[in-house]
């Protein structure tokens, strides 16, 4: 397969993403489009690591994930906070920056 | 003037020139501590006021005394081996080529200047010991002596233009200082201004002559292969030391008070009388006549601005003296003698008398700052009131201030054999000798009535019928309100100074006492240019006589005018005198006329200048910031608060950036 | 493994990776279209598993073997787990904040994603589509400036070996900070994870923060504005619950929920 496909999927799929972030307000949700988008963007890498027969490309792959599990552990758990001190999921409730 | 034509090489006498020495290994690797001695006991002073209180004082006097043995030893080591000293501190500026090194110049020249600067100095620290005795500012005011020292030893310890010229503007700060101490009286703040401000002019002059010459020497060095002085010859033309010489001569007029900078120096009297016998004896005034001095291997080069050097000092002498001889208050006399006498030693560096004018610099320290401290004694003793007419008589009880005054007058009105005969008669005669025949007689007219005035100060001061009583109430004017008026001598530590220096007075002829073979002559000649024109065959038997008999003819003028007579004759004779006395009184209306010009234009373009300022330039910036305003009131509703508007904004934004690659691969 | 190393390189040397692209290229973007558009949480959660694994399966028609198995079990195995976790813990099963408040942004929202979609898409172009791999056509050319291809047999054969080799060897560094990383997300966590609960915490964290009567009425706000925009909303318990907590902050700074309404929805 040309590696243009898989770069095409791998577009797609953030755009999607993309949508998801700026569609939902659900904080879980959000961060569940935003796993979409990392995933996305490590088709690509994986994309180009074999259409250039690097070995980097896998290895920022595996970065990626360990940072997305980093990320994820405390994402969750700021949702978590959040939620026991506002009651709300709506990422659009903590406005503060706004004054 | 007769056209003079420069002589060749050949024909005028070689005297052997200076060779740059290194300091390493000689007592002059601590010449550095000569200024830094004063700026620690500055710091020191300041910072621990609290807890030295009037033990600053001996602070501040044993950091001028060891800068005074150090730069006792600094004229040991050149005595012993002559020749200019380079003392490597550290590079100051360092851009490129361009290096500005605060290195220090110790060659014969710099140390008379520190002997000077430091002796007097130290005299006039301890004088203050006694005379600012209760002042409620009295460690500061030592504080200010110090940083006054420091500001002055930087000047004249300078080895290049700049680093002169950082001494030269600590000088003027400290000096500022200094004349406003007693701020609270308005008058006096503004004499302080006055002082600074005249200074300035003389700065941007100085400073647009560094300018100048850096371009035309490409450094500023004094000293070595590519310095200044070695380089002046070669470089430069006599039109361009013309140039160069009148933009120093901006400089070095304000600093000693020459026309038509003067005016500042009168004013400044407000300081207290130490100041006036540091700054305007000794120290600051002579600043100017330094640095032509140092700066006389450009200075020679053009015979013109030699002449009107020359013209300049007389002029300032003659008018000067006019004015003295009709001031009532005793300080301001003696000011506007110093005036005078700087006249005097612009004459001798103008008329190619550099080293004459240095023999009459260090002479009138020593007399000048001798009647300082002793109208200070006298202010000391009057409850601080100067006004000569209600003097008199003071001998009796001030037995010591008299005999020193005594000695200081004779001196400043050139009576043999004290110190100012020989330095007064010197620069008439190399006036005479080079061919300023003009300038030797106005110099000449000058000694008269200096000799006059200074008798009339003398006579009125010290002998005579009291015109005060004993309890009487006065007001004074740096005290207390009124108090009542119990004239006594001052004492031992303001005594001494007077003492020491009514010594140098008189003796102080012996440093030079014989033209061109003198000890001084000699021993500055190396550092100095040698006149390079043609000169006249001169009588100088002849020319000493004038010079005596005009001193005589002076004081015994003033013994008809005011001690013969009865005193208050002596005066209204100088009522009745019309307008001739009231132009002398008014001082030539000089203030009025600077206040025409420059206060009242000044202040007229200064109002359209406040105008402008408030609508045009007000109007841009307030505008720019209404402007920044409402557009930041639009920008902000962009901040919406939600996070996901930010973060759709960032989506556009890739677009666009991916929008323009697409843009411009295809 | 080996059985994972064999069916990589059969796909990539055949038309089976084609087949394998095709079907798992598009469950890959239905099931993202999927966790985009369902309002069920739990659902979508579901279908980002079926993305993760999907796009483990191209990860093998990429000859990465390796990273398929790790996408497998942190992702589907573990990261997905814990977003589970977290749903059923809040007990917001329901999605109630579907979409934006207006229609607009909605648009909005779908036309962005459209446009970098579009976007992306130029970039790649054309001719990317038909290129066969750069490794194999330049090495063969033997040009100087052919591209290397060093490591990919080795990453077909044996993909574990070989990426654990780079990492020890050569990101040795990289790899340690990421451990790092790991302890203090694990520690952040537990920091964060805390539950502030006044009644529970009162021995052991004396002044702990109540929210201010700022954060109360904001929170108050919304609520009110959440009840305007999405009236058609069926269930709404968490909402619901909100709003009977915070029953007095409306009274106590209506002209901070006043402005905030007109300033958010201006």
């Amino acid at each position: 397969m040309p590696i243009g496909y898989y770069f095409a999927v791998s577009a797609l799929m953030f755009a999607t993403g993309l949508t998801g972030v700026l569609l939902r307000r659900n904080a879980i949700v959000l961060f569940m489009c935003v796993e979409l988008m990392l995933n996305a963007v490590n088709l690509t890498f994986a994309g180009a690591a074999r259409q250039w027969g690097g070995a980097d490309g896998q290895v920022f792959v595996f970065f990626v994930i360990v940072v997305a599990a980093a990320e994820v552990v405390v994402g969750l758990a700021l949702i978590v906070n959040v939620f026991f001190r506002r009651g709300t999921l709506d990422v659009d409730a903590p406005s503060l920056l706004r004054r | 003037m007769s056209p003079q034509t420069l002589l060749l090489a050949a024909e005028t006498a070689e005297v052997a020139k200076n060779e740059v020495l290194p300091a390493a290994g000689t007592l002059l690797e601590l010449a550095w501590l000569i200024p830094v001695l004063p700026l620690l006991g500055f710091v020191l002073v300041l910072l621990l006021k609290e807890t030295l209180r009037e033990r600053a004082a001996y602070v501040a006097i044993a950091m001028a005394g060891a800068s005074f043995l150090l730069s006792v030893g600094a004229f040991l080591t050149v005595a012993g081996e002559p020749g200019s000293y380079l003392v490597e501190v550290f590079d100051w500026i360092d851009i490129g080529g361009f290096t500005v090194s605060l290195d220090m110049l110790v060659d014969q020249l710099t140390v008379v200047m520190l002997l000077v600067v430091t002796g007097v100095g130290t005299l006039v620290h301890v004088y203050s010991l006694g005379y600012m005795y209760g002042d409620e500012r009295y460690e500061r005011f030592f504080a200010y002596l110090n940083l006054f020292l420091f500001s002055m030893l930087m000047l004249v310890l300078g080895s290049n233009l700049l680093g002169l010229f950082l001494g030269w503007e600590l000088v003027g700060l400290s000096s500022y200082l200094l004349i406003g101490f007693w701020f609270e009286d308005m008058e006096n703040g503004v004499a302080a201004k006055k002082a600074f401000i005249t200074n300035r002019v003389g700065d941007v002059s100085f400073m647009v002559a560094m300018f100048y010459a850096f371009d035309l020497f490409g450094n500023l060095d004094f000293v070595g292969k590519e310095g200044i002085l070695a380089q002046a010859a070669e470089v430069l033309s006599s039109d361009q030391a013309l140039v160069l010489g009148l933009l120093l001569l901006g400089g070095a007029a304000a600093k000693s008070a020459q026309i038509p900078l003067y005016v500042w120096l009168p004013d400044a009297m407000a300081g207290p009388t130490p100041v006036s016998a540091l700054i305007h004896a000794a120290t600051m005034v002579t600043a100017g006549v330094y640095l032509t001095v140092r700066m006389s291997p450009v200075l020679a080069l053009s015979i013109d601005l030699m002449t009107i050097i020359a013209w300049i000092g007389a002029a300032t002498a003659l008018l000067a003296a006019l004015i003295a001889l009709r001031q009532d208050d005793f300080k301001k006399i003696l000011a506007y003698s110093t005036v005078s006498q700087l006249g005097y030693m612009f004459i001798g560096v103008g008329a190619g008398g550099f080293n004459e004018g240095i023999f009459h610099l260090v002479t009138h320290a020593f007399f000048k700052g001798l009647l300082f401290l002793a109208a200070g004694s006298v202010m000391h003793a009057m409850a601080n009131r100067t006004d000569i007419w209600r003097a008199g008589g003071l001998k009796a009880v001030m037995p010591i201030t008299f005999w020193t005054s005594f000695v200081a007058w004779l001196a400043i009105a050139g009576v043999p054999p004290f110190a100012g005969f020989w330095s007064k008669d010197q620069i008439l005669v190399i006036a005479y000798e080079h061919g300023f025949t003009g300038v030797w007689a106005l110099g000449l007219l000058t000694a008269v009535i200096t000799a006059f005035y200074m008798s009339r100060w003398f006579f009125l001061l010290f002998l005579g019928e009291p015109r005060w009583r004993e309890g009487e109430t006065v007001v004074d004017p740096h005290g207390h309100g009124a108090t009542s008026l119990h004239p006594h001598e001052s004492p031992a530590s303001m005594t001494a100074p007077l003492v020491v220096l009514a010594v140098l007075s008189a003796g102080g002829g012996l440093l030079n006492p014989a033209h061109f073979t003198g000890p001084l002559y000699t021993w500055l000649s190396p550092a100095t240019t040698k006149w390079p024109y043609q000169t006249v065959e001169v009588n100088e038997p002849l020319l000493i006589a004038l010079s005596v008999v005009a001193a005589v003819a002076g004081i015994g003028l003033a013994y008809l005018a005011y001690l013969r007579r009865d005193v208050s004759a002596g005066r209204s004779a100088e009522v009745i005198t019309g307008l001739p006395a009231d132009l002398l009184e008014r001082k030539f209306f000089v203030n009025e006329l600077y206040e025409a010009i420059f206060v009242r234009f000044g202040g007229w373009f200064a109002d359209r200048l406040v105008w402008f300022d408030s609508t045009v330039v007000d109007g841009v910036v307030n505008g720019v910031g209404g402007a920044s305003r409402r557009l930041g009131d639009v920008a902000r509703t962009a901040q919406t608060g939600i996070t996901r508007a930010y973060v759709g904004s960032m989506v556009a934004g890739a677009i666009v950036v991916v929008a323009v690659i697409v843009a411009q691969v295809v | 493994m080996g059985l994972l190393a064999t069916l990589a390189e059969g796909a990539a040397t055949s038309g089976a990776e084609a087949v394998l692209f095709w079907v798992f290229a598009a469950i890959a973007l239905g099931s993202a279209v999927a966790v985009v558009a369902l309002r069920n949480v739990v659902h979508a959660a579901l279908m980002l598993v079926l993305n993760l694994l999907s796009v483990a399966a191209l990860y093998l028609g990429l000859q990465s073997s390796f990273l398929s198995i790790v996408q497998v079990i942190v992702y589907a195995g573990a990261i997905v787990v814990l977003f589970l976790f977290v749903i059923m813990l809040l007990g917001i099963d329901r999605d109630d904040l579907l979409g934006t408040r207006t229609p607009v942004r909605a648009v909005a929202a779908v036309v962005a994603g459209v446009a970098l979609a579009g976007a992306f898409l130029t970039v790649v172009g054309a001719d990317s589509l038909t290129a066969a791999s750069a490794c194999g056509q330049l090495a063969g050319d033997g040009a100087a400036d052919a591209v290397t291809c060093v490591g990919l047999d080795e990453a077909s054969q044996d993909s574990v070996g070989f990426v654990g080799m780079q990492l020890f060897t050569r990101w040795t560094f990289a790899f340690e900070a990421a451990s790092l990383l790991l302890v203090v997300a694990t520690l952040g966590a537990l920091v964060l994870g805390r539950r502030r609960d006044p009644a529970l915490e009162d021995d052991l964290v004396p002044s702990a923060p109540v929210p201010d009567e700022d954060d109360l009425a904001d929170t108050a706000a919304l609520v009110a504005d959440d009840e305007d925009d999405l009236a058609t909303a069926d269930v709404r318990p968490a909402e619901d619950a909100t709003a009977t907590l915070e029953p007095a902050a409306d009274r106590d700074a209506p002209d901070v929920s006043e402005s905030d309404d007109t300033g958010r929805d201006a």
